[in-house]
């Protein structure tokens, strides 16, 4: 059976371009974006 | 070729010695304008008034004017023209022609400087008519921006030169992202140059009677938008291609890259109008299309985030690394040319988002001239692009002077970046609530003959002493390492970190590279977005105003 791959050793090429800790980072800063814009416009109609 | 011995060749004395001269206004800025800063917020918090009758808008015009205008165009030169001199080199005549875009920005600093310090100019750094400042004023401005114009066209002639040399090769990314910045930055600031040569200096000097307020405050804005790209490119530039050297890793992405600056030189400038949303005598219609066209800034930035993500997660997973976010960890922490870069990363996440809430047209209501602006930019230009600046400085001072980076030093410029992230979010956290409960931008202490909502700024305005101080810290403690890297700190070789492309990356499509193109749109864009508003404002202007040197343009 393969052994789970350790720390510190070199990755494949599939493993090395795996992208997704950036699909999910990004997809939190878009959160993030449309949250704070909707708080600052619920503000501006509350007003 | 990975680049790894140019990076660690030094460069010749007579090409360090103009490079670092740069570097000297930078840091001399950073502490006269900084000190400048600091006097503001105690002021501010209504417990200290300014010895020797200085007036309070003196010294919110040095701020501005001296950190704003004078470090951010003299660190980008000096930086630029280290990033062309690495890539595409710089021969005798372009050198020269350095020095004297050196000479001609800083004679038109110190006119600037000395003129506000005497109480001539407390027309704060946008100079708004009409206040009227002292002629030398506006003289001295217009010498910083033509003398930034000459380090503009050295930088095109340098890429020019190398690109006949090397025909048919693509320019290196460094060097086409310099070109981009320039680019932008000549288109721009004509703006501003016609609004000062044509209109205020004659104004000031009484040949004209008076000025049309709305076109000078439109031509400054056509270029003040511009102008916050103008210092954010080069901290793209080290997060697209110096980061990743410095992590272990490769270039995401050279068309990347290079996609995300053309659109950022095609929508950074026809956008001017989001500044001036509450401004009467601008048709809505035209301001709706400007935020329009603002908005599209938000994709290159977007593809900026992701590529900084990408970067950092590639370099992590080919160390090894394979859990969702195991990568995270193995970031260089340690290491202040990584570490304030980074937090310069994070800042601009809130940064960002402000800026789409500013520039959201009706919404802008809620915080236009509002102390929340102010918190916005210290926010983008005072921790974003001056962490990234000094992440720069961390070694291309060294690399200048042939010294090192001590791991000392290293130490105190994490320490230093920490102080920075405290006395920032303290600071800035309190203009952006204080603005959103109506606290005002700009003016000096004042209790507004009381109120409830008065009130409530005060507390915030302490915070914002607090902040302050700490920040002052910080630049003290930089100046101390900006001397150490200069002037004592052991001899040797510090790497100039430019990253390579990996080996089996994509082609970069030539469409890239097409100068005429990208111009053509972007003037196009221009001439889209200003002449029918701009034909508008000069047909239907009330009559121009006499200069104003009450209450507070000149003493």
């Amino acid at each position: 059976m393969a052994k789970k791959q350790k720390s510190n050793t070199v990755a494949s090429p599939e493993e090395s371009s795996n992208l997704k800790g950036t699909f999910i980072m990004v997809m939190i800063l878009g959160v993030l974006m449309v949250s704070a814009w909707f708080g600052a416009y619920w503000l501006f109609i509350s007003r | 070729m990975d680049g790894t011995e140019n990076n660690l060749r030094l460069f010749p004395k007579k090409d360090a010695r103009l490079y670092m001269s740069f570097m000297y206004v930078t840091f001399v800025s950073l502490l006269v304008g900084g000190l400048m800063g600091l006097l503001q917020t105690f002021v501010r918090s209504g417990r200290f008034t300014l010895p020797f009758n200085i007036n309070y808008y003196t010294i919110l015009t040095v701020h501005g004017v001296i950190l704003g205008l004078v470090l951010t165009t003299f660190f980008i030169l000096g930086f630029q023209f280290a990033l062309m001199g690495k890539t595409v080199g710089i021969s005798d005549k372009q050198r020269n022609a350095g020095w004297v875009s050196f000479w001609m920005m800083l004679v038109g600093t110190v006119m600037t400087a000395v003129t506000i310090l005497v109480g001539q100019a407390n027309v704060l750094y946008t100079f708004y008519a009409p206040l009227a400042a002292h002629p030398a004023f506006y003289i001295g401005l217009a010498l910083v921006i033509i003398g930034s114009w000459v380090g503009a066209f050295t930088n095109f002639r340098q890429l020019y030169v190398w690109k006949k040399a090397h025909k048919g090769e693509k320019s290196p990314l460094l060097a086409f992202m310099v070109v981009i910045n320039m680019l932008m930055w000549v288109i721009a600031s004509l703006g501003v140059a016609i609004a000062v040569v044509v209109q205020f200096i004659p104004w000031s000097l009484g040949y004209t009677e008076t000025i049309n307020v709305l076109v000078s405050r439109t031509l400054f804005w056509y270029f003040g938008h511009p102008l916050v790209y103008f210092w954010l490119l080069p901290a793209y530039m080290a997060w697209y291609a110096i980061i990743p050297k410095i992590i272990g890793g490769k270039l995401f992405s050279d068309s990347l890259a290079r996609l995300a600056f053309i659109l950022l030189l095609m929508f950074s400038i026809p956008v001017g109008f989001h500044h001036q949303l509450t401004e009467p005598g601008i048709d809505p219609t035209w301001k709706f299309i400007q935020v329009v066209l603002t908005m599209m800034v938000v994709i290159p930035s977007l593809m900026t985030a992701f590529s900084i993500f990408a970067t950092f997660e590639i370099a992590g997973r080919k160390k090894g690394f394979s859990s969702l976010f195991g990568w995270f960890k193995k970031l260089p922490w340690g290491d202040v040319r990584f570490f304030a870069p980074f937090v310069g990363m994070v800042a601009f996440i809130p940064g960002g988002i402000g800026g789409i809430i500013n520039a959201s047209h009706q919404m802008n209501a809620l915080v236009h001239n509002t102390i929340w602006i102010t918190g916005h930019f210290h926010l983008t230009v005072a921790t974003t692009v001056i962490l990234t600046y000094f992440g720069i400085a961390y070694w291309l001072v060294p690399h200048l002077t042939g010294r090192r980076l001590t791991k000392q030093l290293n130490k105190l410029g994490i320490i230093q970046t920490i102080i920075w992230t405290v006395g920032m979010t303290i600071m800035s956290t309190a203009m952006h609530i204080q603005g959103l409960l109506g606290g005002p931008r700009r003016s000096a202490y004042s209790e507004y003959a009381g109120g409830a909502q008065v009130d409530t700024w005060i507390g915030y305005q302490l915070a914002q002493a607090i902040g302050g101080t700490i920040l002052f810290i910080g630049i003290l403690l930089m100046t101390y390492i900006f001397i150490k890297l200069t002037f004592f700190a052991p001899r040797g070789v510090e790497e100039f970190p430019i990253a390579a492309e990996d080996e089996d990356a994509q082609v970069t499509p030539k469409i890239l590279e097409n100068w005429y193109l990208w111009i053509g749109i972007t003037i196009a864009l221009i001439a889209f977005a200003y002449t029918i508003p701009m034909i508008d404002i000069i047909k239907h202007s009330p009559p121009g105003s006499i200069p104003f040197k009450w209450p507070i343009g000149r003493m």
